[in-house]
C-alpha cells in the first residue's frame, strides 16, 4: 500500500476543516523557516568576512567567501533534497511490497 | 500490514518531507485525538488545541527517533496542550490534594474498560484533569496503564492511583444524581 495515495473514504467536514487548517500552517511554517534560513545566511556570511576577511594576513575578497557560502549551501541542500527523495521512493516501494 | 506498521511508515515519510503522508497521518490521527482533547479539556477549545497538537508534531516530528510510538508521541504533546489550555482558562483542579475530598470518597476497586458506559464518561469533567487524562486513556483510548504512564510521563504507581482516585470520584457523583 502506498500510504500517501491511499484512497480516502467519505470524511467528516469536522476532519477535512483541522486536515486543511493543519497543512495551511504547516505550509506557513515551512516558508517562514525558509526565510529564516535566507536572513541567517545574510547575517553569518558578512559576519564570517568580518572576522576572516578582513585580517590583514587573510585577505580574502568579500565576493569570494558569498560565492563559496552559497555555492555550500546549494550543494547541502541538493545532497539533502536527494537523501530525502530516495528515502520517500524506498518507503513507498517497501508499503508496496507489504500490501502485496 | 498492521496499523501501527502503517503509522511506521507514514512517519518515516513525513519525516523525509511528504506533505501528503502527513495529510494521511493527521486524518487517522482525526477522531481518537478528537475524542480524547474534547472530554479532557472541553468542547469550546477542543478546536484550537488540535490546531496546536498538530502544528507541534509537524514541529517535532523529525525528532521522534522511533515512529513506533507515534501514537503514544501524539497523545503526550495533546495532554500537555490541554493542560496548558486548562491552566490559562483557570479551570484546573487539583482535587487529589484536598484531603477532605479525598476522605469523602470510598474505597473503590478498578472497573475493567467494559465495565465503563457512556453515563461514566458523562460525568469525567468532574475529575481533576490529571486523573481525567489517566481515566480518558485507559477506558476511551483502550491503552494499558503501563502505556498511560508512558504517555503522562509519571511512575505506573501514580497512574494506579489517579486511576482509582478518578473511578471513585466519578461513582460518587453517579449516586449523588441517583444513577447507581
Amino acid at each position: 500500500m502506498n500510504p500517501s495515495d491511499e484512497s480516502i473514504p467519505a470524511v467528516e467536514p469536522e476532519e477535512e476543516r483541522f486536515v486543511r487548517r493543519a497543512l495551511a500552517k504547516a505550509e506557513r511554517t515551512v516558508r517562514f523557516d525558509w526565510i529564516k534560513q535566507i536572513v541567517v545566511m545574510l547575517i553569518v556570511f558578512p559576519g564570517a568576512y568580518f572576522l576572516v576577511g578582513s585580517a590583514p594576513e587573510h585577505p580574502v575578497p568579500f565576493t569570494v567567501i558569498m560565492v563559496i557560502g552559497l555555492m555550500l549551501v546549494a550543494v547541502t541542500s541538493k545532497i539533502v533534497g536527494l537523501i530525502n527523495r530516495n528515502t520517500r521512493t524506498i518507503l513507498r516501494a517497501i508499503a508496496e511490497i507489504d500490501r502485496r | 500490514m498492521t496499523l501501527q506498521e502503517d503509522d511506521v511508515l507514514l512517519v518515516l515519510l513525513v519525516q523525509s518531507g511528504d506533505t501528503a503522508a502527513f495529510e494521511k497521518l493527521l486524518r487517522r490521527l482525526h477522531a481518537p485525538m478528537r475524542k480524547y482533547v474534547r472530554s479532557l479539556a472541553g468542547e469550546s477549545s477542543a478546536d484550537d488545541i488540535l490546531q496546536d497538537v498538530a502544528w507541534q508534531i509537524y514541529r517535532q516530528i523529525r525528532q521522534l527517533r522511533e515512529p513506533r510510538v507515534f501514537r503514544a508521541w501524539a497523545f503526550r504533546i495533546a495532554t500537555r496542550i490541554s493542560f496548558q489550555y486548562l491552566k490559562r482558562q483557570k479551570r484546573w483542579r487539583d482535587l487529589e490534594n484536598d484531603a477532605e475530598f479525598v476522605r469523602s470518597l470510598a474505597v473503590q476497586t478498578l472497573l475493567e474498560p467494559d465495565e465503563v458506559d457512556a453515563d461514566f464518561l458523562s460525568l469525567i469533567d468532574q475529575v481533576s484533569p490529571s486523573s481525567r487524562a489517566v481515566l480518558l486513556l485507559h477506558y476511551q483510548q483502550h491503552l494499558s496503564l503501563e502505556e498511560t504512564a508512558a504517555i503522562l510521563d509519571i511512575p505506573f504507581g501514580t497512574a494506579k492511583s489517579r486511576l482509582s482516585y478518578g473511578v471513585a470520584t466519578v461513582r460518587k457523583f453517579l449516586k449523588e444524581k441517583g444513577r447507581i
